[in-house]
């Protein structure tokens, strides 16, 4: 029983995070959603429809968050052969592909009052559909491999390929000319962001973030379980046969 | 001497995986023979216009040449996994990475170079301006490399399963997908008349980078599958 | 208030942008809790089995609660 050693004390911490985490949720979520749709002012071009921004571009960010935590899980899973790096990744890619398809979905939402159009082919769209289709490719492998180990491993071997994207999202709005605009709060000379769009983006940016860390801990603890249980079904059959 | 049989091995071995492709059985005969037939098929459903079939041309070349890759790709190492070769040879002085690469390299003489050969007849059967033929076939010289070197990558993760094929689809077509871009991009540049040189270049660069990530990610894969 | 919901014409893709996003996120949280929630069920159940079969067995474990 060993290798539940680890998982053990990880369990533990997770069961002590989980409360914190739910708390800053329960506060920034009402009072971002608060600034977001009733409290921050119309954009002087966009009108109201800038207030899709408020939930687009944090998706956007969690999308990538994600796939970071996934590609770091994945690397440590391959080299250190962690038992739970491979726990977080199997835990982190549906959250990651969830928040991929709705950054997709209100960004063809908010395209279609601003730019007359649901989708445009550019860069910015086309490498975070390839993120999607990323993480359906590695979720994929987990499904199709009986051995979970193989599996992981495997599975990971992807994600760290799929890295490769990640600096093509980021830039491919300065690479590429085209319809999506460019980053305007992460860059290096500082945000070029209105402050009256500042606030309600970041307080539902850390909600989110607060999201993710709630369910992944609880997907952890969910996979961590599984193999629990398995284990002892193996150890109840091995005793009464 | 180690790097003499090191070399040695390396070249004969895509000898071998060259003329295995194009024995009886060989997938490169018949992925030749889907890229044809393919093809064909665009100018009967979208209908004999010529100007609409020149509009397409670089784009259905582009797009059949990666599905022949494809489609070619899921016995990439699948045989020798199967009959135990991949084992000997990673007792060989070859490292694995290497042995990817040769089979790789392989992989793209024997089945990717004769559709990139063939490709001029097909675009002139899709009314392809002339202007766009030199590109046409530099651009897939260019880019085609990164379709077997990624695809060897999806190869190797689905070389021990049974029904590989539509899973090695799934994981390597989002790659495909800059490749694609950038390929079409310098013919339409190219007939256009307009610079086709950084759609070459970023076509370049993927296969480039390519070279450089999927050795190590598939050899990293074909360990696991040896396990 | 039919002003704030109208959100200047732009009404239908702001909240249906919310609505998606709220949803989507609620399911997967739900999914994951409650599948969390039967694992652990089905984990104490089976320990308790396990500890009743070997009751007659001294285990440790069985000394422990025998003191209390």
């Amino acid at each position: 029983m060993h290798i539940f050693a680890n998982p053990a004390r990880f369990v533990r911490l997770a069961n002590k995070i989980l409360p914190w985490a739910i708390g800053v949720l329960a506060l920034c979520l009402p009072y971002g959603l608060y600034l977001a749709i009733v409290a921050s002012p119309p954009d002087y071009q966009q009108g109201d429809s800038v207030r899709i921004m408020y939930i687009h571009v944090p998706s956007a960010w969690m999308a990538m968050f994600t796939y970071m935590v996934m590609a770091s899980a994945s690397l440590a899973a391959i080299v250190w052969r962690h038992p739970l790096a491979l726990i977080a990744g199997k835990a982190a890619a549906p959250i990651g592909a969830t928040f991929t398809a709705l950054a997709l979905i209100t960004g063809a939402l908010w395209g279609k009052p601003m730019w007359g159009t649901y989708w445009v082919w550019d860069g910015r769209l086309t490498s975070v559909l390839i993120l999607f289709f990323l993480y359906l490719g590695y979720m994929a492998i987990w499904q199709a491999m009986d051995d979970e180990e193989t599996a992981g491993r495997a599975a990971s071997i992807l994600a760290l390929v799929g890295v490769v994207n990640l600096p093509i999202i980021k830039f491919s709005v300065d690479w590429w000319n085209t319809l999506h605009q460019p980053a305007s709060v992460i860059r290096l000379d500082g945000p070029t962001i209105h402050a009256d769009l500042l606030g309600p983006l970041l307080w539902m940016a850390v909600a989110m973030k607060a999201y993710f860390i709630i369910v992944f801990l609880w997907r952890m603890k969910l996979e961590i379980n599984k193999r629990k249980l398995a284990v002892l079904q193996m150890s109840v059959v091995n005793a009464h046969g | 001497m180690t790097n003499i049989s090191v070399s040695s091995v390396f070249w004969s071995l895509i000898k071998r995986d060259i003329k295995l492709a194009w024995s009886q059985g060989g997938a490169a005969g018949m992925t030749l023979g889907f890229f044809l037939i393919a093809v064909t098929l665009f100018p009967l459903g979208i209908g004999p216009e010529a100007s609409t079939l020149a509009r397409i041309g670089p784009g259905t070349i582009w797009v059949i040449s990666l599905l022949a890759c494809l489609l070619s790709l899921d016995r990439l190492f699948q045989a020798d996994f199967e009959d135990g070769s991949l084992d000997d040879l990673a007792f060989s002085p070859l490292s694995l990475e290497l042995i990817v690469t040769a089979k790789a390299i392989a992989h793209w003489i024997a089945t990717i170079l004769p559709v990139i050969l063939i490709s001029p007849l097909l675009a002139a059967l899709l009314n392809m301006p002339n202007l766009g033929y030199k590109m046409l076939i530099l651009s897939l010289l260019i880019g085609t490399p990164a379709l077997s070197f990624v695809g060897s990558i999806g190869a190797a993760l689905t070389v021990a399963l049974r029904r590989g094929g539509v899973l090695l689809t799934l994981l390597v077509l989002p790659l495909y997908i800059p490749t694609l871009i950038f390929g079409v991009g310098a013919v339409e540049a190219a007939i256009s008349l307009t610079d086709p040189f950084p759609h070459l270049a970023l076509t370049g660069a993927v296969s480039m980078i390519s070279l450089i990530i999927s050795p190590l990610a598939s050899a990293a894969a074909i360990r696991l599958a040896l396990e | 208030m039919a002003d704030f919901f109208a959100m200047g014409g732009h009404g239908t893709f702001i909240w249906l942008s919310y609505g998606i996003v709220f949803l989507a996120l609620i399911i997967i949280a739900i999914m994951s809790f409650i599948e969390l929630r039967s694992l652990e069920a089905k984990l104490n159940k089976l320990k308790r089995n396990n500890k009743r079969s070997s009751k007659t067995t001294d285990t440790p474990e069985n000394n422990s609660t025998g003191k209390v």
